[in-house]
């Protein structure tokens, strides 16, 4: 796992220079080259592209979810100097933060609702895959990716909105 | 809700997209034949749409990428080192990281100091190292920063020392300086304060051979402390050289921390940049470059390299203060000048000697600025008009105004009566300080109106996400509950303009501030209050961690230009925190003005309330609400 964690790391800064450089995103471009570096290293024979993909994406959201929740448990241990608010009146609320961790929760019970959809949000959103690699990966045209994209996506905001 | 169910709803969600707004509620009916929870949750999606944004379009690793860069190595947040729980990380320096940590033995925090393992192998070194830092502390000084204990612990990566320290609310020195927030008489206070604890020292025979800005603490009460006494033994070269003319570059230490050499050598005196053995004087050179940078804000010896910084302090003079300060006070000019001059023997002999140099200086401007708030007298007649040259005695003139107010206050007019010629040098020294401070609102004329105003709080308990209980009320003075919401209730007898601004850091790291009020939904946007109009926020959480809520509340006559600047801007990236840097720095110099003349705040135990008054056209306060 460390060496994944590193990967994802190198990968987290290569993300933010770019940013800072400010020219346009192409996380989809780079996590496929992390996770085909990864592959190269670890001399696994995988089987097919798409199962790749899915289980890349699964690590991906065991890790960042396993990080957010270490994290959290550090700083409730610890104190913390001039913190800023947290906007509780909608009014006022700017663009929220994902919580990763409800996020993760949410995409289980929508894995009971429809298993094709919580699969499309682990490809893109913790994949980083685009709609038609996503299409690819799961073998459904580009159309359906959309319309179970647009679906799960509302309804995990309701959901995480609650 | 069924798989089956699930799937109408996106079947239903998808194609009422399709349509107009307003054909959507007929379609729904029509598509949803009577099934209530389908409609319902169908309904529910549709109202998310227009929320969505960019919900989920960035990629969880770019969204993350902040959160995973941040931590550099394995952290020793959270960790137990001997008694001590590491809390939160303070700073780094040269000299290794520090953080704020739980005693749990003794039930109090402390700054924990862990000294890199390179600097503790030298057994001998830390033996004298000890020595001194306790001595130091053991003088009790009030700005000598208090030592709790030194010692080591065994970790997986071998024994580390460690010091355990009084911990310090407040800045350093340095970061006063980037801010530009010090005036000339705060940089007097500060440099005197030093001088004090170095007289002290001294006198134990403890050169502190490192002090800089980095060193010094200023807490929010005015006091100082200085940090690190005896430090500098882990890092000395090497014992004095017989060889005194040698110029063999000794002081290139520290070679683990690029970048930590320059800070060092820049404060460091002749004789110690050459490796000679350094005496008390030492000290007072490196106060007065401390001193030099707080009015300029400007090291005095600069260069690329630690060796260019070497040579500049050996050979150069400093830039005369006058080339950055406008109109110096000569005497400031002879005192910074006298505590860096190079032969030692010519120096400053005694940090008492600079304090006391430092204490008059600074009386002697608090005096002219006492003198020039007087209220301004008539515009005299062209004939009384006294003509004055700076160089004679002057004559008995009698100032502009009635014999009944020079009568009325003799302590203040009788010396301006031996001596026209000050007060000339006053207002112009004054004239020049004005320019060099951040603009004052402060009124001039005596006496100041009073300013009141009252806030409370109203607090809703919550468990679980969900409220609790009824909500209650709270003077601000309680510590509260992290994860509870509350909201500040403000009203004053007086009419004016109010200001809120929550103080924070924003994702970079930088304190920035947010405007909780005026914002467009209270009071249309406007600061303005009648007398006796009540304004309440918006609901606010606290944090889930410990820590404590900064709002800086100003209570004006006027309007704040700084203010009113700042009202409409958001940045959504960070919470709506300022983000123009003239802006930022317009708002810092306001508040910092609280701390010239801070209001007192008093509990009202039958209201449950914080009364706020002082005196002046514009209040500031900073609320600190607590919550653990």
């Amino acid at each position: 796992m460390p060496l994944v964690y590193d990967e994802l790391r190198r990968l987290a800064r290569s993300l933010l220079r770019q940013r800072g450089a400010q020219h346009s995103l192409q996380p989809t471009a780079l996590v496929n080259e992390a996770y085909l570096r990864l592959v190269n290293q670890r001399q696994i024979n995988w089987r097919n592209r798409a199962q790749f993909f899915g289980l890349a994406a699964k690590l991906m959201r065991n890790l960042l979810v396993d990080h957010v929740r270490e994290r959290r448990a550090a700083k409730r241990g610890g104190g913390q100097y001039n913190l800023s608010l947290t906007y509780a009146d909608q009014a006022a609320q700017p663009q929220k933060e994902i919580d990763l961790i409800a996020l993760d929760e949410a995409l289980d019970r929508l894995a009971a609702l429809s298993l094709q959809q919580s699969r499309i949000v682990e490809l893109r959103f913790f994949g980083g895959l685009t709609i038609p690699e996503t299409a690819a990966a799961i073998g459904v045209s580009h159309a359906t990716v959309e319309r179970e994209w647009s679906v799960a996506r509302a309804w995990l905001f309701t959901e995480l909105s609650k | 809700m069924t798989p089956e169910l699930y799937k109408q709803v996106g079947r239903i969600y998808h194609e009422a997209l399709e349509l107009a707004t307003e054909d959507r509620s007929a379609f729904l009916d029509q598509a949803c034949g009577g099934n209530e929870e389908l409609q319902r949750e169908v309904e529910r999606l549709l109202a998310s749409h227009e929320q969505l944004g960019n919900f989920l379009a960035e990629p969880a690793v770019a969204a993350a990428a902040e959160l995973l860069v941040e931590e550099k190595k394995p952290s020793f947040i959270g960790r137990l080192l001997g008694h001590y729980q590491i809390l939160s990380p303070i700073g780094a320096g040269g000299m290794g990281e520090v953080f704020l940590a739980q005693d749990l033995r003794l039930e109090r925090r402390v700054a924990l100091k862990l000294l890199p393992p390179e600097f503790t192998t030298n057994r001998d070194r830390v033996r004298r190292f000890e020595q001194e830092a306790k001595a130091a502390s053991a003088l009790n000084h009030p700005n000598i920063v208090t030592i709790h204990e030194i010692g080591q612990v065994k970790t997986e990566a071998g024994d580390l020392h460690f010091i355990a320290e009084e911990f310090i609310e407040g800045q350093t020195l340095r970061h006063q300086i980037k801010e530009g927030k010090l005036s000339l008489l705060d940089a007097l206070d500060i440099a005197a304060q030093a001088a004090n604890a170095l007289q002290a020292s001294h006198a134990a025979n403890i050169v502190h051979r490192d002090i800089k800005p980095e060193n010094i603490m200023l807490r929010p009460d005015g006091f100082i402390k200085i940090l690190d006494f005896g430090l500098a033994k882990l890092t000395e070269p090497r014992a004095p050289q017989p060889d005194f003319d040698s110029e063999s570059p000794t002081c290139i230490y520290n070679k683990t921390v690029p970048g930590a050499i320059l800070g060092t050598v820049s404060y460091m005196s002749p004789e110690q940049t050459r490796g000679l053995e350094v005496d008390a004087r030492s000290d007072l050179w490196s106060l007065g470059v401390v001193l030099y940078e707080m009015l300029t804000g400007q090291a005095p010896f600069e260069g690329k390299t630690a060796t260019d910084v070497i040579v500049s302090i050996i050979q150069r003079e400093p830039p005369p203060l006058a080339n950055s300060l406008a109109q110096t006070p000569p005497e400031l000019e002879r005192i910074v000048g006298k505590a860096m001059v190079k032969n030692r023997e010519e120096r400053y002999q005694t940090a008492r000697d600079l304090a006391i140099d430092l204490k008059r200086l600074k009386h002697q401007l608090e005096f002219e600025a006492d003198l020039a708030r007087l209220p301004k007298p008539a515009p005299p007649s062209p004939a009384a008009e006294p003509r004055v040259t700076t160089e004679s005695a002057p004559s008995p003139v009698s100032l502009p105004g009635s014999q009944a107010e020079t009568a009325r206050k003799p302590s203040i007019h009788r010396p301006l009566l031996a001596g026209v010629a000050l007060l000339v040098v006053a207002i112009a020294s004054l004239a020049a300080w004005l320019s060099f401070r951040p603009k004052a609102t402060v009124p001039v004329s005596p006496p100041a109106p009073e300013r009141l105003i009252s806030f409370s709080l109203t607090v809703q308990k919550m468990r679980g996400g969900q409220e609790y209980q009824a909500p209650f009320e709270a003077s601000g003075q309680e510590i509260f509950e992290s994860g509870y919401k509350f909201r500040l209730n403000l009203v004053s007898p007086q009419a004016g303009w109010l200001y809120l601004l929550n103080e924070g850091p924003t994702a970079g790291g930088a304190i920035s501030y947010v405007m909780v009020f005026p914002i467009p939904s209270l009071n249309g946007g406007s600061a303005q209050l009648a007398a006796g109009q009540a304004i309440q926020t918006g609901w606010y959480l606290f944090t889930e961690h410990e820590g404590t809520e900064k709002f800086w509340l100003v209570w004006a006559a006027q309007s704040v230009a700084e203010l009113e600047a700042v009202k409409g801007v958001v940045n959504p990236r960070d919470k709506g925190a300022i983000s123009d840097p003239h802006q930022l720095n317009a708002v810092r110099a306001l508040l910092n003005q609280h701390a010239q003349a801070a209001p007192e705040a008093v509990k009202d135990k039958v209201k449950e309330q914080t009364n706020v008054r002082g005196r002046g056209e514009t209040l500031i306060h900073l609320v600190e609400l607590k919550h653990r």
